[in-house]
């Protein structure tokens, strides 16, 4: 060996290409260059992604982005305006360079087209054609890494970012189609749901108008039936509107919720909706064995099932009011008009109720009861003026102090045993026998509960002879009040109210003349009806003890001796 | 191809002294060729070519004149009577590019060629116009480059008003296989190679690349200590550029163990030329203050020469294109093509490498590491602007011109390749 063989050069690398040799099955760059390549993959990406959105029939229908379509087409166009700005210099072949601005331009005039647009900003095609758009765009986006010839990775940036830009929207359009699958299910569900609803309203708007009388545990298992009678959140109105625009099935829906909307109505007729009056007992009486007042439990329950009727009735008609829908079309037009029209017989309704002695607390228990008929919870001088009795007594009222004083116990007892909320009591008290009709009002409870409590309870009081009964043609002894004090007034105001009111009431019904029963000259300390033909006197009203440590204001009226 | 640089071609230089009247005078005389005995006195002396203002590199270059090449001299016959046919229609294309008047657009790039002497830079040089010369057969510049738009100026100082070559002369040494003498340190002149191509939003801007090539003694500047004469032509000629091709012959890296004597001499020496060329490099950066970091392409020039070790590298990556280029060419037409090759070339640069690594001298080894300038690694392409074989027996024939006549013009293997590999990393053309 010489000196030359030593530092001769002996060649280590064999494994070498030739200019042509195909690369590596996971190389690129048998498609192209990675320009080209990229250029293909945002292509394919669109299509890709425009074909998951559009193939299935379901999303087709369905597919909506949280977001405004024309959102999702102006970043693509950004983004797109960003690689053709940034490629500007760049020497190479125009597919790249028109496919960039191809997609940038379309993009672009999509986005402008949906905003002038909006019925299309909302639709499936626009939602999917401009994802599309967005995901070809974001596959380009690496044209803007600046990357040697050295790299040998650069050919594996286009398949990587074409396999990222679909991988990660595959499942999002999936979980996408699912949830929209799953809108549809919700839609079908609503529908049955909302059929039903009506339809079992309707039939215990039948069966309370035939009812003898009030059940307890059937009006607990309606209220229970109502728990999931809503259409907040995913199945609000709103919501299931655009699903059946989309759907094509607004008729079908608009069907359902008319007749969910009678249903409602109907249940809230005043010979339907459940009430305390139909109650043999009142919120309240004294015992006078135990000698004190005690409250009824039944009562309390009763209030409790009224009061979340009302709530969940007047709630959901609510929830069914379509000023809030946005689109238009013939069914939902149908619909408003529907809906309007059994508003009206809505108002109607609450009206008689609000002007029900006993029951028309109630009303004060419907969400926005205000806005369809205005102040809900009377005065206390407005409240003794509300007539005590329909038909042929409609106008008396506990305010018609010398009129009530002259109805004789027979008529009484015909009377009020048959009128809601007024019950015929005999009792003993210190040796002597009475007998009374109890006619009670109630105002909405404090507090958490939805039932009621005693606001006012009106006594004709008559005394019994023989025993128990009163003789035929008594007239009642005296008309007795008693107002509780509410738990957040002082007495001493209430009591002054009281007075205020009873005067003002009677003031008001009485076409004769009051005056004071003392020399203040105040109507507050008593006063009498003067004039033919019942004059009578009401004395100045005093406190007493009620239920539980709490007061009770009571007034009590008597005919005038001769 | 062992010297190929040692005899300075008459064509060549009767093609430079065409292109520059001014030069005619002093230009040393060499042997008459049929391509210059095809020149008119007159037209040669007259409008052979465009003239530019100055290069300055920092301002845009002006709209040059029109061509005002005479219609007689275009219809001039072709001076290889083999492929008069092709030729005639190449420059029907040359003519038509002529008549455009070159717009540099708003993006440049340029590249410089260095090497010591013998290195190869002139033929390589050449190759590159010959491989360009045609857009669609340009090899791996195919896809990047504007059809026939390549223009080749040249100036025969820093300052001097560059003149358009005539590339039909130009390439006449080439395609007849000429060899080129050593240059002489008198003789030295600056050529310009601009290669257009599209660019813009739509496709419709011009931008250029641009190769710049002092053919001049290798010896007498490139290695030569700078001084403040030399440091004014670097600065002129190399201040801006992005990219530098250096040159060094194949062999002499990986020489085979069964040289001649001589062979290892002149290894020595051009191995040493090669060393002295990159330490001016650094040395003038310095004292230029150019801190731009500078793309280095190692251009292993004569990769058919049997001297060269690397036996399987000649076999796989040269002989292939030597022997048949139609279908390399074919395929290099399309984006895949052109990725697939330098998806190949990428691969060949760094089993390259690795023969560095595996050199068992120093010298050699450091190379690589030498011509990190700021950008990284180098590229290393081995390529081979001529068939040297072929060369060296048409240098030997009595009666070149009936050889030639069956002859086919040379293949300059892999010449692009640099220039790809510029274009690339200057303009992110791959993205």
């Amino acid at each position: 060996m010489t000196w030359s063989e030593d530092i001769g050069h002996r060649e280590t690398v064999t494994n070498l290409p030739t200019p042509t040799s195909p690369p590596n099955l996971v190389s690129a760059a048998s498609l192209g260059l990675p320009s080209e390549v990229l250029t293909l993959a945002s292509l394919g990406a669109t299509v890709v992604v425009f074909s998951l959105v559009w193939g299935p029939n379901l999303l087709r229908s369905f597919f909506r982005l949280p977001w405004p379509a024309s959102v999702s087409a102006f970043v693509a166009t950004l983004l797109g305006a960003l690689v053709m700005w940034g490629c500007r210099r760049r020497p190479g072949r125009r597919r790249p360079r028109y496919w960039a601005l191809g997609l940038t331009a379309a993009t672009g005039l999509l986005g402008l087209y949906c905003l002038v647009d909006p019925a299309a900003d909302g639709a499936p095609w626009c939602h999917a054609a401009t994802l599309a758009g967005l995901t070809g765009s974001l596959v380009l986006l690496p044209r803007l890494i600046r990357v040697g010839p050295e790299r040998g990775w650069v050919e594996a940036v286009a398949p990587v970012s074409f396999a990222s830009a679909v991988l990660f929207l595959a499942p999002a359009i999936g979980f996408v189609g699912w949830s929209y699958f799953h809108e549809v299910e919700r839609f079908d569900q609503a529908i049955a749901r909302t059929t039903t609803w009506g339809a079992e309203l309707e039939t215990d708007a039948d069966q309370a108008r035939n009812a003898s009388g009030v059940d307890l545990a059937d009006l607990d298992r309606r209220l229970s039936r109502m728990d999931d009678l809503s259409f907040e959140g995913r199945s609000s109105i709103q919501s299931l509107w655009r699903a059946a625009t989309i759907l094509g099935r607004e008729e079908e829906l608009g069907n359902a919720l008319t007749s969910l909307i009678d249903g409602v109505v109907e249940g809230l007729a005043p010979d339907v909706a459940p009430r305390v009056s139909s109650l043999d007992e009142s919120a309240a009486r004294w015992d006078p064995e135990a000698g004190k007042w005690v409250t009824s439990a039944e009562f309390d329950r009763m209030s409790d099932l009224v009061g979340l009727y009302y709530q969940r009735l007047g709630g959901l008609f609510a929830e069914l009011d379509p000023q809030r829908i946005e689109t238009e079309s013939v069914a939902l037009a149908d619909y408003r008009e529907r809906y309007r029209k059994e508003r009206e017989t809505l108002r109607s309704h609450l009206q008689t109720t609000q002007g029900e002695w006993t029951d028309h607390w109630a009303v004060a228990r419907i969400p926005g009861a205000i806005d369809l008929v205005g102040p809900v919870e009377p005065t206390l001088a407005h409240l003794l003026q509300t007539p005590l009795l329909s038909g042929e007594y409609e106008a008396l009222s506990p305010a018609d102090l010398p009129d009530l004083l002259n109805v004789d116990v027979e008529r009484a007892r015909s009377l009020m045993s048959g009128v809601p909320g007024c019950h015929l009591r005999r009792y003993r008290e210190d040796g002597a026998a009475y007998e009374r009709v109890d006619c009670a009002a109630y105002s909405p409870a404090d507090g958490e509960t939805l039932g009621a409590d005693l606001r006012v309870q009106v006594r004709l009081v008559y005394m019994a002879e023989n025993g128990a009964n009163a003789r035929p043609g008594r007239l009642p002894h005296e008309v007795f009040f008693l107002f509780p004090v509410p738990t957040a007034r002082s007495e001493t105001d209430y009591l002054e109210e009281v007075a205020r009111a009873v005067a003002d009431a009677a003031e008001a019904r009485w076409a004769g003349d009051l005056r004071p029963l003392d020399r203040s000259g105040s109507m507050l300390n008593g006063f009498t009806l003067e004039g033919a033909p019942h004059p009578a006197v009401v004395y100045r009203p005093r406190l007493v003890r009620f239920l539980e440590g709490r007061k009770a204001v009571v007034v009590r009226a008597q005919r005038r001796a001769g | 191809m062992s010297d190929q640089d040692t005899i300075q071609s008459a064509d060549f230089e009767n093609a430079l002294r065409s292109d520059d009247p001014q030069r005619n005078a002093s230009a040393t005389e060499s042997s008459s060729s049929s391509r210059s005995a095809s020149l008119e006195p007159s037209q040669a002396s007259t409008k052979p070519v465009l003239s530019l203002p100055p290069y300055n590199p920092r301002e845009p270059t002006p709209r040059p004149p029109r061509p005002l090449r005479p219609e007689s001299e275009r219809d001039q016959p072709s001076h290889s009577p083999a492929d008069t046919g092709r030729r005639a229609a190449r420059e029907t294309r040359i003519r038509s590019n002529g008549d455009r008047p070159p717009d540099r657009g708003d993006a440049r790039l340029r590249i410089g060629i260095v090497g010591g002497k013998m290195a190869g830079k002139s033929y390589l040089f050449q190759g590159m116009v010959y491989r360009t010369q045609d857009g669609e057969l340009s090899g791996a510049l195919t896809y990047f480059l504007e059809k026939d738009a390549i223009e080749l100026w040249s100036y025969a100082s820093p300052g001097d008003q560059p003149l358009r070559v005539n590339l039909d002369e130009f390439l006449g040494s080439y395609e007849s296989w000429t060899r080129l003498e050593t240059t002489r340190r008198e003789i030295q002149k600056w050529y310009r190679l601009r290669l257009g191509y599209r660019c813009g939003v739509f496709g419709t801007r011009r931008s250029a690349l641009e190769l710049e090539l002092l053919d001049g003694s290798g010896e007498g500047f490139f290695e030569a200590p700078p001084s403040s004469e030399n440091l004014e032509i670097w600065r002129h000629g190399f201040m801006d550029v992005g990219v530098m091709i250096f040159c060094l012959p194949l062999w002499v890296a990986f020489p085979r163990h069964d040289l001649t004597l001589e062979d290892w001499e002149q290894r020595d020496e051009l191995l040493g030329d090669f060393q002295r060329v990159l330490g001016n490099f650094a040395k003038v950066r310095e004292e230029l203050d150019m801190r731009q970091p500078v793309r280095s392409i190692l251009a292993l020039t004569m990769a058919d020469d049997g001297r060269s070790a690397l036996d399987t590298l000649r076999q796989r990556w040269i002989e292939p294109y030597m022997e048949d280029p139609r279908p390399i060419l074919r395929q290099l037409r399309k984006s895949a093509g052109t990725a697939r090759y330098l998806n190949n070339a990428r691969e060949i640069s760094k089993a390259v490498r690795e023969e560095f690594r595996a050199s068992p001298e120093a010298r050699v080894t450091k190379i690589v590491r030498q011509l990190d300038f700021g950008a990284g690694t180098p590229w290393i392409v081995p390529l081979s602007a001529i068939e040297g074989s072929q060369l060296e027996r048409l240098g030997d024939r009595r009666d070149r011109s009936q050889a030639m006549d069956r002859l086919r013009p040379p293949v300059p293997v892999h010449v692009e390749l640099p220039l790809l590999v510029a274009l690339c990393e200057q303009t992110n053309a791959l993205m």
